[in-house]
């Protein structure tokens, strides 16, 4: 070796040596620093002790800070940890509890809410948080686009146009008005509804409050929908200033995200001590889901959702780094396949469907054979090895509270959907192959939207469970950009499989159940509901907003799913069991049976011996 | 040398300009848009969705919307085309910074989003490129040097197998890999603790990080750069002024370094900006599957959001990428080799102004009448439906009669030698069974592809023994369902028929004559009995029928492409090469376009644009088309220079005096002398569309269910997580498949390649 090949590898050896020797020692957080306010809320949890990081894996990084801007889930979970709201949903319990707000009152007639504030509440930076600021998160989601006179512009059907489109404008519109609000004094909001509206606590809790002395000047000058975007995180962290459990330390672009307690937040425990007792928690951003569930079973992620297809490997691996799987029930969502029913005429004067088809599709008894076809036991056994559900119902036995056990099933009996067919007037020919009374065969396009393995297994069987029917599926993959463009827009389709989320109040499904809805998938936006059980789910959920006693609201919402399983314009698929796991070291670990699994990550603590 | 540059650069504009064209027309076409997520969610009101739809610039036609991004980003603008509503604060002509437009999903400017990712991806980009240079080259050396020796002939397998494995497959290997040892991180650009590292430790982290995705990203650049410089080393040490030098009494040495090497790198040192630039806008599938946060990632998540301006940004970034690593590498070709004269070609400006006002006044002039005069319009795409459907007949007559000379010339002055050679003989006669097995599949398939059995789904393998001189199948027991275990019941079997009668099978003899027999099965009462050869699938499907079936797709794709690609490359560089001039020009251009492309992210493009319009079977033929309309570019480009080269020849020349026509002469006289090339070309990229299609089923934009492709079955099973951990192998035998099919046509190229170019010893 040459002197300088020599140099090299001791300079080389030093460099790993030193590199190595600098192990991941993690800073601790400073607490205490700042006194609890005076209307702290005091958990009722076990006390823990401070310290930890806790590491999440999601699929997507957040598209935006800003909540105002936030379409997808990936940004609205963690908007979800840096914000706080009047009031929050307890899924332990499943009742809407205080949270912003130490308490409310509802008047008389039922469509005054006055909310009354924490005392002492502040946001991250130390900005006291008062009802100024809840004004000032109405006043944004309703802000009208302004004309050169300063008059608010009107759109052509003459509502007024929004400076900042979002989802709540529309969530907070009831009975055709936006809601009213005013702030009573610095701890004292009222909201007033046009009409008695029953999900109004629910709903309140939708939107996180924002704090008035960041946003002001974006709201005013109409950039508020450029503040707070993943730059902000990225080179400014502390501008985004936080009324939930955590802050932002440091955002890296496709990489992670990294967050620190609140030093201001509003929770503590009986000990005295502000939560949470994490002191990192962090997000890292790993596009494939796959590799994901890997991470969490080989013990590098503290906590993850567990899909059916995978919980067959990963619960043998929970010994190994100590993690445990809770089996959450079905999942909350529903899948279906349905048929279009839409009767209208394109521009061109061609029906969406052709006129034979149509008074297939529109034929009840026609939808209760094919469903009868549908091997759904068998998709469970074969595809999730039995960790599925099968669905009845339009609203998923996961939502316990409003899901009708008692509609009419359908179990799989081809013998019996022949019977079906035959009784509606269709025929079976020498060759095997369904025909209608006017002899066209039976066979029709079956769009799906492609990516996922359980779609692709399910529109498979479909298929040929059809063919032992004797009716032929010309299946197609499409994205799903496209599907939404048939389903919404061209009608140019026949049979179509998709999947809403559900969970949460059932008035959240009304562009679904309605006849006006324009997710009513079948038929959508219609004039006038087509049929009369339509128009008895249009007069049942008109009734179900305006009734105040719980009973009577269930048992409207029980004879929806009633009259959907009966006139089947969705035939429901499988609901897959969705699991959870969370790793064993940390302590107040409590998996509602809906939702989050880590929904009180605030009160999660590592336990003595679980760090490392 | 400046003038050079500057032209170079020059010629980026209008380059950059009809590439964005193109993909901002293909985006406006693809079915829904960005706004089509928040359309079909129930807590957004179609309210709401219209306001954005304005404030987005959706509802405009698709020039207007080109035009506003063109505006942008141009420094010289008008404030023609700017929303009413900041139209006041400018004047008509104004200056202003280029301004890429803003990403709608991260609300933030386009310029800002890529350089996030920008030095994420570049830095994979140099460590691979790196680590191609530094490996290659020695190892090229070291193999040619010591030729035939244990070394040469362990690297060439090794090369051959690196070639041949997917990308993405390799990708996953590693994902698991680094899941199970712990060794190296899994994913990601650094590790989670990054932040709290001291600066060293951090960097430690980093390169950590880079280790995988570079090798993996690498291992196939290494294989094919290793064997070309071995090739190119061979070839020189054996030119003469190699033997003078020895003659003249030179160390061995000073003749290797400073003779060979220095002529032999040339071509590799070309290929530097060519592979730099590939491996910036390639990267996609590796980032995808190890989670690294770079361009690709982000633009292909794009593409599927349809976030428009962050997919043009992406384009514009990826072209110029590419043009400025051809021009590096030209430089770098002149200053290395000093015969070499960066010369101007002279731009023949009538004709080219003139095609271009053409290709503009029917782009405007398709544009006006889509809008003013629908009924023409509609006329005029029925009209074009037609034309297009005559090309492509007359273009599938040509490359039939392509194929049946190619196949002629191949068994007349190839076939013999290609069985003389052991590697050859072999090769061909693997090929040969493959594709004999595709084209029987309804006969050797004991099922139909789609046939399942919802009963015995993740079947294992189906053990055979023999018994009272007959063979029969084992029967499996579902022991665990929660976990698909199957275990074989002692003692049970179900006999194994041969050669016998089914009434489901509905395969036709050239489509036409039925033809119900099968080569085996087994005999029992049971619909549910299988016998399933490589087990099955999630839904219970025969996984050596589907393979056998998807060998029909997986094989033939590779030869309809490669015929198209050949032919159409034969005829353009033939054609340019004969007439030269503004002919060979505006097509040396236009084959410069296209490859500037970054054909991934316009297949995607095309593919959502394509898909409503065909089914799944249709699509199969689209992709093939898709897939050879970038593969010609470089075929055309090498036939060119070997005709013009031609075109000079007495006998060409003689030809051409006494009167005979173009075409004639191009068959007759250039067919002969550039088939060779082309037969041993053909051979050696059959692997890029089979890895292709493998590719694009991976992404979910290749071949469709319930049809069958290795690359499709492959992708199926890299999606389903529990296929690795819970060890159902044989659902990844469609990626030894591939594999092997890849390996053998390689082989067979190599072969070949020798036959045609005997002084070409490699």
């Amino acid at each position: 070796m040459s002197p300088s090949v020599k140099a090299f590898a001791l300079f080389c050896a030093c460099w790993l040596a030193a590199a190595f020797s600098g192990c991941d020692r993690v800073p601790q957080i400073e607490r205490g620093k700042f006194p609890l306010p005076a209307g702290v809320e005091i958990s009722k949890c076990k006390p823990g002790m401070y310290g930890g990081v806790f590491v999440l894996s999601t699929s997507q990084e957040p598209k935006t800070f800003n909540q105002l801007m936030a379409s997808d889930a990936y940004s609205s979970e963690a908007i979800a940890m840096l914000s706080a709201q009047l009031v929050t949903y307890d899924p332990i319990s499943d009742e809407i509890i205080p949270a912003l707000a130490q308490s409310w009152t509802i008047s008389e007639d039922g469509r005054t809410y006055t909310f009354k504030l924490r005392e002492g509440l502040k946001f991250s930076d130390g900005h006291p948080l008062t009802a100024d600021d809840v004004v000032f998160t109405f006043d944004a989601i309703f802000a009208p686009q302004l004309d050169a006179d300063g008059k608010p512009k009107t759109g052509e059907d003459g509502k007024v146009l929004l400076k900042y489109p979002s989802r709540y404008a529309g969530q907070y519109t009831i009975g055709g008005e936006p809601i009213k609000y005013r702030k009573i004094d610095d701890l004292t909001v009222e909201f007033t509804t046009k009409k008695v509206y029953a999900p109004f606590l629910n709903d309140i809790g939708f939107i996180g409050i924002m704090p008035k002395h960041k946003l002001a000047k974006s709201a005013a000058d109409g950039t508020l929908q450029q503040a707070w975007t993943t730059q902000t995180a990225l080179a400014n962290p502390s501008e985004i200033v936080s009324c939930g459990a955590f802050e932002i330390l440091s955002y890296k672009a496709g990489e992670r995200l990294v967050l620190k307690p609140n030093p201001h937040y509003w929770r503590a425990d009986s000990k005295g001590q502000r939560l949470p007792y994490i002191d990192f928690l962090i997000y890292k951003y790993v596009a494939d889901v796959n590799t994901s569930t890997i991470l969490f079973a080989t013990g590098q992620c503290d906590a993850a959702t567990i899909s059916a297809n995978d919980f067959a490997w990963v619960k043998d691996y929970a010994q190994t780094y100590s993690f445990k799987i809770y089996e959450r029930g079905p999942d909350t969502g529903i899948y279906f396949i349905w048929f279009n029913q839409n009767p209208n005429s394109g521009e061109d004067g061609k029906p969406y469907v052709l006129p034979y088809k149509f008074k297939w599709f529109s034929n009840p008894d026609f939808r209760r054979a094919i469903m009868c076809a549908i091997d759904r036991g068998g998709l469970t056994k074969s595809v999730w090895f039995g960790r599925a559900a099968k669905l009845h119902s339009v609203i998923s036995p996961a939502n316990r509270k409003w899901h009708n056990p008692n509609v009419v099933k359908y179990e799989y009996d081809p013998q019996y959907s022949r019977k079906l067919f035959e009784k509606a007037g269709f025929k079976y020919g020498p060759d095997g192959y369904l025909r209608d009374a006017e002899g066209n065969r039976v066979e029709f396009e079956f769009i799906v939207a492609d990516g996922s393995q359980n779609s692709t297994a399910i529109s498979t069987t479909f298929v040929e469970n059809m063919k032992a029917v004797g009716i032929d599926v010309k299946l197609k993959f499409l994205d799903f950009g496209t599907i939404v463009a048939k389903v919404d827009n061209t009608f140019d389709y026949e049979a179509a499989m998709m999947g809403f989320t559900g969970g949460g109040d059932p008035s959240g499904g009304k562009a679904i159940y309605r006849s006006d809805g324009f997710l009513h998938l079948w038929y959508p936006r219609q004039k006038s509901p087509a049929t009369e059980w339509e128009k008895e789910i249009d007069r049942i959920m008109d009734a179900q907003e305006v009734e105040m006693d719980p009973q009577a609201r269930k048992r409207l919402i029980f004879q929806m799913q009633e009259i959907f399983a009966r006139e089947l314009p969705m035939l429901y698929l499988v609901t897959p069991m969705s699991y959870s796991g969370v790793s064993e070291k940390w302590g107040n670990v409590r998996v509602p049976p809906i939702g989050s699994a880590i929904w009180n990550i605030d009160e999660l603590y590592l336990k003595e011996g679980g760090g490392d | 040398m400046i003038k050079f540059i500057a032209r170079r650069l020059l010629w980026l504009f209008p380059l950059l300009l009809g590439i964005s064209a193109l993909v901002f027309l293909l985006m406006y076409l693809a079915p829904g848009d960005f706004l089509s997520q928040a359309r079909s969610s129930k807590d957004i009101s179609p309210e709401i969705v219209k306001q954005e739809e304005i404030r987005l610039g959706l509802d405009k036609p698709w020039y207007v919307q080109y035009g506003r991004w063109l505006n942008g980003v141009s420094p010289l603008k008008t404030n023609m085309l700017l929303p009413d509503s900041e139209r006041d604060k400018h004047s008509l002509v104004y200056f202003g910074a280029p301004d890429f437009g803003y990403s709608w999903s991260y609300k933030i400017s386009v310029a800002e989003l890529i350089g996030q990712r920008f030095w994420a991806t570049l830095a994979l980009a140099l460590s691979s490129t790196f680590l191609i240079y530094f490996l290659a080259i020695p190892l090229g050396v070291i193999a040619a040097v010591r030729q035939n020796s244990w070394f040469d002939k362990l690297s060439a397998f090794l090369g051959y197998a690196a070639i041949s494995i997917p990308y993405f497959f390799l990708a996953l290997l590693a994902v698991l890999f680094a899941a199970v040892t712990g060794i190296l991180p899994t994913g990601g650009q650094v590790s989670i603790m990054h932040d709290f590292l001291p600066p060293l430790g951090q960097f430690w982290d980093w390169i950590k990080h880079l280790i995988l995705p570079t090798l993996v990203l690498s291992i196939g650049g290494v294989a094919s750069m290793m064997r070309l410089m071995r090739g190119n080393f061979l070839d020189y040490s054996r030119s003469e002024f190699v033997v003078t030098a020895r003659a003249k009494g030179a160390s061995e040495r000073s003749i290797m370094f400073k003779h060979v090497l220095r002529n032999a790198i040339n071509p590799i040192v070309t290929s530097f900006g060519f592979a730099f630039a590939g491996l910036l806008s390639g990267a996609l599938l590796v980032e995808n599957v190890m989670n690294y946060p770079g361009l690709g990632q982000l633009i292909y998540a794009a593409i599927v959001k349809q976030d428009q301006y962050v997919v043009m940004g992406g384009v514009v970034l990826a072209c110029t990428m590419l043009v400025v690593g051809q021009l590096i590498a030209d430089i770098l070709l002149a200053a290395t080799d000093p015969r070499i004269r960066l010369e101007n070609e002279k731009i023949p400006w009538g004709p080219v102004s003139a095609s271009l006002a053409a290709v503009l006044a029917v782009a405007v002039g398709l544009t006006w009448a889509s809008e003013a005069m629908p009924e023409f319009f509609a006329a005029l795409k029925s009209f074009a439906f037609w034309a297009c459907a005559a090309i492509i007949a007359v273009l599938s007559a040509l490359i039939a009669a392509g194929l049946v000379w190619a196949a002629v010339f191949f068994i007349k002055n190839f076939l013999k030698p290609v069985l003389r050679s052991y590697r050859g003989a072999c090769a061909l006669l693997i090929l040969v069974l493959m594709y004999a097995a595709a084209v029987f599949a309804p006969f050797l398939a004991p099922y139909a592809p789609t046939r399942q059995c919802l009963d015995k789904s993740f079947h294992p393998p189906t053990g055979l023994f023999f018994k009272d001189g007959a063979l029969y199948a084992k029967v499996y027991k579902n022991v665990d369902p929660s976990a698909a275990k199957y275990e074989p019941v002692p003692g049970e079997g179900l006999k194994v028929k041969f050669f016998f009668k089914d009434d489901s099978s509905d395969f036709k003899i050239f489509g036409a004559i039925p033809f119900k027999w099968r080569l085996f099965g087994v005999e029992s009462t049971q619909p549910d009995a299988r016998i399933f050869l490589l087990g099955s699938d999630s839904t219970g499907r025969d996984v050596f029928s589907r393979l056998l079936y998807g060998a029909r797709v997986s094989l033939s794709i590779g030869f309809i492409g490669i015929a198209i690609t050949m032919v159409v490359g034969f005829l353009v560089g033939g054609l340019s090469g004969y007439f030269g001039g503004a002919f060979d020009f505006l097509s040396m251009r236009f084959v410069e376009f296209l490859m500037a492309i970054p054909s991934l992210y316009l297949l995607l493009a095309m593919r959502s644009v394509l898909a409503p319009h065909f089914d799944s079977a249709q699509m199969y033929l689209m992709i093939v088309i898709i897939l050879s309309l970038f593969g010609w570019a470089s075929t055309a480009r090498v036939i060119r220079g070997m005709s013009l080269s031609l075109a000079s020849r007495q006998y060409v020349l003689a030809a051409k005096s006494m009167g005979e026509g173009a075409v004639k002469i191009i068959l007759r006289h250039f067919l002969p002398n550039v088939l060779s090339y082309l037969i041993v070309s053909a051979t050696l990229s059959i692997p890029a569309y089979i890895l292709g299609e493998a590719a694009l089923s991976f992404l979910g934009l290749g071949i469709l269910e319930p049809s069958a492709s290795w690359g499709l079955m492959l992708a199926q099973a890299q999606s389903d997580t529990k296929v690795l951990m819970l060890g159902f192998w044989w659902l990844l035998t469609p990626g030894a498949a591939i594999f092997a099919t890849v390996l053998v046509f390689n082989m067979l190229g190599d072969v070949l390649r020798d036959i045609a170019d005997p002084k070409k010893d490699i």
